[in-house]
């Protein structure tokens, strides 16, 4: 059996990968040339990283019924504060701006601190997209940034803050331009909130060293290379 | 499963192309200890190099600088012409790596793993999709291609971490003790993939402080200890007519004469 092994190596499309150049150019030609001619490209990274997380997911629900039972309490908890403070936010409309900015204003700042404390002292960060995983793998820096703060959208607390935060335009629907601008901050707030909750590296376990780095403001856009 | 007798000497290279890895002065201190301390070592273009050291000696940290993991605190690294630390992800490109305690997505299946790896290299769906199923079929993990990773037995974790690390066809391939942990049959498996992909073309860097896969193996080798290298370039050259086992312990030296001590150990000895 064991002398069979090398032959998909030597016979297969991977034959020519020592010799090619530049994987993700030279290679589609190595399994079939007339096919592969003006096919897509290969998918965008930043995309793959959310579809990454949304795989992660899934195969977190099919290995124990539990994990289903907690995504839907869950769910069914981020529905309620969703509920709530959306219709709050909502409500917030026919309010004096004196009222509903500051309002607005501080709910969105413990919202971020709320993220970026949280996972600290609660149930550890959600690893399951640590930047350092990807330190074999060729992803620009910049692919990787925005796929990871895309896939950190993914999840209850995700949406619902995303839910949220764009609720914000009703607020502030006292005007075009506002609602408009309302809705940019919004999301600029969502990924606000999934970046502050990214601790910047992974090494000491100790929650006070995690602490401390927090608290001197985290450099999460500078990822570790 | 196993070859009788020693392995045919490998035929030299061909006209010395550019090396396929080059480490310059490569240094790494954690704290007072310096781990690594101005290495030096040039991995010629298809060869099977071996890199041993007694435990401590630096081979991971020395790896790891050299494949991206860890930034050197001094030196380069040069992957095939590719200055790593000026521009990781284009040296990346052609580079495969095996790591030392691989951390995986362990929550996805065998195939999805080599998949999303190759996806994430910027390959194509269709390249992706036929060489996961390709390597995971050589490597005999096609039955457990839809188990979680997280359920794998430890030569299982290896296998398909060294898949992931083929996926893109790399032209060097750079793995931490490939065979810890592995079963013989894996293990003989992971040995073949290896040989027919230097025989192909491509180079491998490996580390590992066993003595007889490495001469059976390679055909150059590292004796690296305390952060230097002692020793390096062809097999036959290092190991000087001797075992490489001798040749390594002369080289490390440490090894103590233990003749009269442990006397209590003797179990012929009574009280």
């Amino acid at each position: 059996m064991a002398a069979v092994v090398p032959d998909p190596l030597s016979k297969g499309p991977l034959s020519k990968g020592p010799m090619s150049t530049d994987p993700s150019s030279a290679d589609p030609s190595s399994t079939d040339p007339l096919s592969s001619r003006g096919r897509p490209r290969a998918p965008r990274p930043e995309l793959v990283l959310v579809r990454l997380k949304l795989a992660l997911l899934a195969n977190g629900l099919r290995r124990s019924p539990w994990q289903v039972v907690a995504l839907v309490l869950g769910a069914l908890a981020g529905l309620g504060v969703v509920g709530l403070l959306g219709s709050g936010l909502v409500a917030l409309r026919w309010q004096p701006v004196d009222v509903a900015g500051p309002v607005v204003v501080g709910v969105g700042s413990l919202a971020v601190l709320g993220w970026a404390v949280l996972p600290l002292v609660a149930f550890g960060v959600d690893e399951t997209l640590d930047p350092s995983r990807f330190a074999t793998l060729a992803v620009e820096r910049r692919a990787l940034v925005v796929g990871l703060l895309g896939a950190g959208l993914v999840g209850v607390p995700g949406v619902a803050t995303l839910l949220l935060a764009v609720t914000t335009a009703v607020t502030w629907s006292r005007s075009l331009p506002a609602a408009l601008l309302a809705l940019v901050a919004g999301v600029v707030a969502a990924l606000t909130c999934v970046a502050a909750s990214r601790r910047p590296r992974r090494r000491p376990r100790r929650c006070c060293a995690r602490a401390a780095r927090a608290t001197s403001w985290r450099s999460s856009a500078g990822w570790p290379p | 499963m196993s070859e009788p007798g020693p392995p045919p000497p490998a035929p030299p290279p061909p006209a010395p192309p550019p090396p396929a890895l080059a480490l310059r002065g490569l240094t790494k201190r954690f704290g007072t200890t310096t781990a690594v301390d101005h290495l030096d070592l040039g991995v010629p273009a298809g060869s099977f190099y071996g890199v041993v050291g007694p435990n401590g000696a630096g081979k991971t940290t020395t790896l790891s600088m050299a494949t991206g993991l860890l930034r050197p605190d001094a030196g380069r690294a040069v992957v095939l012409g590719e200055d790593l630390w000026a521009d990781p992800v284009r040296a990346k490109r052609r580079l495969g790596v095996l790591p030392d305690g691989v951390r995986l997505f362990d929550r996805l299946s065998g195939l999805e793993l080599v998949r999303y790896t190759g996806l994430l290299r910027g390959m194509p769906r269709d390249v992706v999709e036929a060489r996961a199923v390709e390597l995971l079929d050589a490597l005999g993990l096609a039955d457990a291609g839809r188990t979680l990773v997280v359920d794998y037995s430890a030569g299982m974790t290896k296998k398909v971490a060294l898949a992931c690390a083929l996926v893109h066809a790399p032209r060097l391939l750079v793995l931490d003790e490939p065979f810890e942990a592995v079963d013989p049959v894996s293990g003989a498996t992971i040995r073949e993939i290896l040989t027919a992909y230097v025989a192909g073309g491509g180079t491998v860097v490996l580390s590992s402080h066993v003595m007889d896969l490495v001469e059976r193996l390679c055909d150059h080798v590292a004796v690296i200890s305390a952060g230097r290298v002692l020793a390096a370039g062809p097999l036959e050259d290092v190991r000087a007519g001797a075992r490489l086992e001798e040749r390594f312990v002369a080289l490390v030296g440490g090894h103590r004469d233990l003749t009269g001590s442990l006397a209590w150990l003797r179990s012929s000895q009574t009280r």
